[in-house]
């Protein structure tokens, strides 16, 4: 068998065999159970979702007009009361909350006042809106029966063309984009955190001079990142499982028919931008992490790295998914340690000239070569060295030299 | 055999080898000494290609190298059994043939009943003999044995001693890496003394002893008055029982006469040992 497969092997039976795999599987099995329990006992519960509740809904109207037009739905009923008797019920729980029309709805604002602000308000917002058109057609002697022809809503559903002329669901586009980003982040987090043990571990105890006089440095990282990226795949794989066994919402989602058509293209960035950004990233915290000589000061280098990671993630959620085509999102998506999360949430979600994908596939594959030239260097030169940790210029001179 | 040519190695400013050569032939038991900090394991990093010389060469014929170094670290998780697999397969040996020789050495070093313990449960001496067990496993024809002395209780020292004397009788090239110079002199018989990266000495433990020879003798007798009132000695100083003397005339016509005057018990030339040539070639250095 190949070296490096070998060591990919112990790697991964290592770490499925330990406590912490075991802990982290059921964990959600944990969280999973707990959720279920409340769900259960909370009216609101999950359970609710797909059960048809009435909520009772207070309407104060000082007005004296809107309140003869507002008609209840199957989810809501409407029940006219003064203000201090909607306070006494809504503390009673009797209803849900009230809405307060004021005595000029034209001019003033409809308030809705509850003790917990979990209710949709859309469907209440209808009612109020229908009940609105009705008045002002009673008030100009118009038929009433108008009414639900005008307040018939436009249903404005957010797709993207691409330069090929292919359409896809904007919505459920930006959900993958930002699944990418999540998967890609903790998949990142998790193996980073155990290769850099694993390098520690065997540094510090010594039995690095032994392996070493059996594989070469650069097969041994090697066949440790593809044990362990192997591992952390099978327990996001279970933590899927797990979540699509207990949990409804994949389902639900399903039911609803989302539109996850993506072009080719797309999908092989996706790949390509999550097996590459993976390599990166690890490669890039193995690069700190071969410089040290504790686990304090291992818990510092993964800092390091991990907060090089957040500036991408926090990136994409506030500023990406908002403006995908601005400046700052091009410059971004085309920086190679940002690439692998930015530039799949903007293909997602907005047309990216195909020059700007190109480049950037361009620049991280270089900066990718790079990183694991200089980590395999750097893992090779210090795994012997014990002592203080390696600053930059050492590092420097050491790579000079090799 | 093995030739190691003028082989320089820096580490910063620090010089760790400078311009060090050696032989090793075939079927030798080979005496690599120096003090901690000599440099002596970065030649056997060089000799393994784990790092490189800066200068200088090695030439090798071993294709089998087994190696137990200094740093001794096991994976603590492992079972014995699992770990010597893990290291057979990465010497590309068959399920069948690690099987066999694991099963020999664990009866041999007599910890066939723990093979299924994890390493952690292990003493510090156990751990040790697992370690020997690895560095042996693949049948190497050549086998470095790093300061495999240190941390070993008596028993131990005693049981490796005669393990690397009956590789020797198999045929196998051992080179042994101490500052242990007792356990060197009874095992080696050619030796490369080396200080600050630089070889003092190379050569037979034989000539080496043969060129630090001394002209001084062990003399013990019944009458130990008598010593004092011999004319064509110089007494050195008292050892044991007896005296270190220096005999100015010659010694068969001296220890002729002395038995007419008491009873000699002991009458030897004294040899030095490694240790005391050691001490001696450093000291000078």
């Amino acid at each position: 068998m190949n070296k490096s497969l070998i060591i990919a092997k112990k790697e991964f039976l290592k770490y499925i065999r330990s406590k912490w795999f075991r802990v982290f599987l059921v964990l959600p099995l944990i969280g999973m159970g707990i959720l279920i329990l409340i769900s259960s006992f909370a009216p609101e519960g999950f359970s609710n979702l797909n059960k048809k509740e009435i909520h009772r809904i207070g309407i104060v109207d000082y007005s004296k007009q809107i309140s003869e037009y507002l008609e209840n739905t199957e989810k809501y009923e409407l029940i006219q009361m003064d203000s201090m008797e909607a306070v006494e019920q809504m503390w009673g729980k009797n209803i849900k909350g009230f809405i307060v029309i004021p005595q000029n709805p034209d001019s003033g604002e409809i308030i809705y006042y509850s003790s917990s602000l979990n209710l949709e308000l859309w469907p209440l917002r209808e009612i109020l809106r229908k009940g609105t058109i009705k008045l002002k057609l009673k008030e100009r002697g118009l038929n009433l029966s108008f009414a639900d022809e005008l307040s018939k809503g436009i249903n404005l559903v957010p797709k993207k063309i691409t330069e090929g002329g292919g359409k896809s669901s904007g919505r459920e586009m930006l959900l993958v984009g930002l699944f990418m980003v999540v998967f890609l982040y903790m998949f990142i987090i998790l193996t980073s955190q155990l290769m850099a043990r694993s390098v520690i571990e065997e540094k510090l105890n010594g039995i690095i001079e032994l392996i070493i006089s059996d594989i070469t440095p650069q097969k041994l990282l090697f066949g440790k990142f593809l044990g362990i990226s192997v591992t952390v795949l099978l327990l996001l794989a279970i933590w899927g499982l797990i979540g699509i066994t207990f949990l409804n919402y994949p389902l639900l989602f399903l039911s609803h028919s989302l539109d996850f058509s993506l072009s080719l293209g797309v999908i092989l960035y996706f790949l390509f931008a999550f097996i590459f950004g993976y390599t990166l990233y690890t490669f890039f915290i193995i690069l700190f992490v071969s410089t040290v000589n504790s686990e304090e000061e291992v818990n510092q280098a993964l800092t390091a790295g991990i907060i090089i990671i957040l500036i991408p993630y926090f990136l994409s959620f506030f500023w990406v998914m908002q403006n995908p085509s601005s400046i700052v999102s091009v410059i971004s998506s085309l920086i190679p340690f940002f690439t692998p999360l930015i530039m799949p949430l903007r293909l997602a979600i907005s047309t990216v000239p195909l020059w700007q994908s190109i480049v950037s596939v361009f620049l991280l594959v270089l900066t990718l070569w790079i990183i694991i030239l200089l980590a395999g260097k750097v893992y090779r030169l210090s795994m012997l060295l014990v002592g203080k940790p390696l600053n930059f210029r050492e590092v420097y001179n050491l790579l000079r030299k090799s | 055999m093995l030739s190691v040519k003028n082989i320089s190695k820096k580490y910063g400013d620090v010089e760790a080898l400078k311009e060090l050569s050696f032989d090793i032939e075939k079927g030798d038991v080979f005496g690599l000494l120096g003090p901690n900090g000599s440099g002596k394991t970065t030649t056997i990093r060089i000799i393994l290609s784990i790092i490189f010389p800066d200068k200088g060469e090695v030439k090798s014929t071993f294709t089998r190298i087994g190696y137990l170094p200094e740093e001794r670290g096991l994976y603590p998780t492992m079972r014995i059994d699992e770990l010597i697999y893990f290291f057979g397969a990465l010497r590309g040996m068959e399920k069948k043939e690690i099987g066999k020789q694991m099963d020999f050495w664990l009866q041999k070093l007599d910890l066939f009943d723990r093979k299924q313990d994890k390493v952690q449960s292990l003493s510090k001496g156990l751990k040790q003999r697992v370690h020997l067990l690895i560095s042996v496993l693949h049948d190497p024809q050549f086998l470095i044995l790093d300061e495999p002395f240190t941390g070993l209780d008596p028993i131990a020292i005693k049981g490796l001693r005669e393990m690397i004397a009956e590789l020797k009788t198999r045929g196998k090239t051992v080179l042994l890496s101490t500052h242990w110079m007792e356990q060197a002199e009874q095992l080696c018989n050619t030796v490369c003394l080396i200080r600050k990266g630089k070889r003092i000495y190379g050569g037979s433990l034989r000539e080496l002893k043969e060129l630090h020879k001394s002209d001084e003798i062990y003399l013990d007798v019944k009458d130990k008055s008598v010593v004092d009132k011999l004319k064509d000695i110089e007494i050195i100083g008292r050892k044991d029982e007896g005296f270190i003397i220096k005999v100015k005339k010659d010694s068969g016509k001296f220890l002729t006469e002395l038995t007419e005057l008491t009873e000699v018990f002991e009458f030897r030339l004294i040899s030095p040992s490694l240790e005391d040539i050691f001490i001696k070639e450093i000291g000078n250095e």
